[in-house]
């Protein structure tokens, strides 16, 4: 598999594991089912805010994270995305 | 009739007709590339999408200069400025085609370099201009030059191909197989202009196939 295709395929699946969950799913969540090192997790979540495909909130318990509109359409366009990408060799 | 250089003029016409079909298809590709990009914010789709833009300005202006050359021949007021008029918008067609096409294929390069200096693209499109702009011959420069940055994003494709075989891939890479021999025809059509319709044919077939290839992607 190359690079990219990893790369999107990671994205999807953080954003698939945070709309499963449904509001506010906890960081020990996302690493758990990602299967990403800490730093890698920390690394794309960020992406993934800069992007604006999630949002982070701060509570007491400590910080979450929802899917934005972005977000949604991101995975529901993923396959789309792929065939684009791998067709055209942006990966 | 005027001689319209590397074209015969029983095809300047419909070469008219053949450049606004690559224009649109352009665009198109453009389109699908921003959507993509405002989808995944990556830049690789936003670069290739900028590319296809270039493209599809190159072949509108050329279009576009082309019909007004037609025009121009049809008006019978004073053939000697008529003559003046369609050598100046006849040479405008050609080096904003030139200009547009070199950097569009450039940003191509770039793209499958899968580097992110901007240096590397300007050093690149500042050497793919200059002799256009300072060469004896620029029309010939120009064939040789987008032929060998071809050869570079054909390979690009083969690979792409290689590593996953699938139709759509395949496809795409023919696409810019076809782009390179057009290309290549271009360049003899210095000498024999039905080289230059070849060439216009083997262009019509490339963007079919990335049309073929796009109307794939976009299948729900």
């Amino acid at each position: 598999m190359s690079k990219k295709r990893d790369r999107l395929q990671v994205i999807y699946d953080i954003l698939e594991v945070i709309r499963d969950k449904g509001e506010n799913i906890k960081p020990t969540h996302i690493l758990y089912k990602s299967n990403l090192s800490h730093q890698m997790m920390q690394q794309y979540l960020g992406e993934l805010i800069t992007k604006e495909f999630i949002i982070e909130k701060e509570n007491d318990k400590g910080k979450t994270y929802s899917l934005t509109e972005k977000g949604f359409e991101y995975l529901k366009e993923y396959r789309q995305i792929t065939k684009f990408v791998e067709s055209f060799g942006l990966n | 009739m005027v001689s319209l250089g590397f074209c015969p003029n029983w095809f300047f016409q419909y070469s008219i007709f053949f450049e606004l079909a690559f224009a649109i298809i352009t665009l198109f590709v453009a389109f699908q590339s921003f959507r993509i990009y405002k989808l995944t914010k990556e830049k690789s789709p936003m670069l290739f999408g900028v590319a296809f833009l270039l493209l599809s300005l190159s072949y509108f202006i050329q279009s576009t200069l082309n019909f007004g050359i037609l025009h121009k021949l049809s008006q019978n007021v004073d053939v000697l400025q008529n003559i003046s008029q369609v050598i100046n918008l006849g040479l405008n067609a050609l080096y904003t085609h030139m200009i547009f096409t070199l950097a569009a294929l450039v940003l191509l390069i770039f793209i499958t370099l899968k580097t992110k200096s901007p240096k590397t693209f300007i050093l690149l499109l500042t050497i793919s201009l200059l002799p256009i702009y300072l060469g004896r011959d620029p029309v010939h420069t120009f064939f040789v030059l987008s032929s060998t940055f071809e050869v570079f994003i054909a390979y690009h494709y083969l690979r792409n191909y290689l590593k996953n075989r699938h139709i759509p891939n395949l496809l795409v890479f023919i696409a810019f197989l076809l782009l390179l021999i057009s290309d290549i025809h271009f360049i003899f059509s210095l000498n024999h202009n039905i080289f230059y319709v070849l060439g216009h044919f083997l262009e019509l077939f490339a963007y079919l196939f990335i049309l073929i290839n796009l109307v794939w992607v976009l299948k729900k």
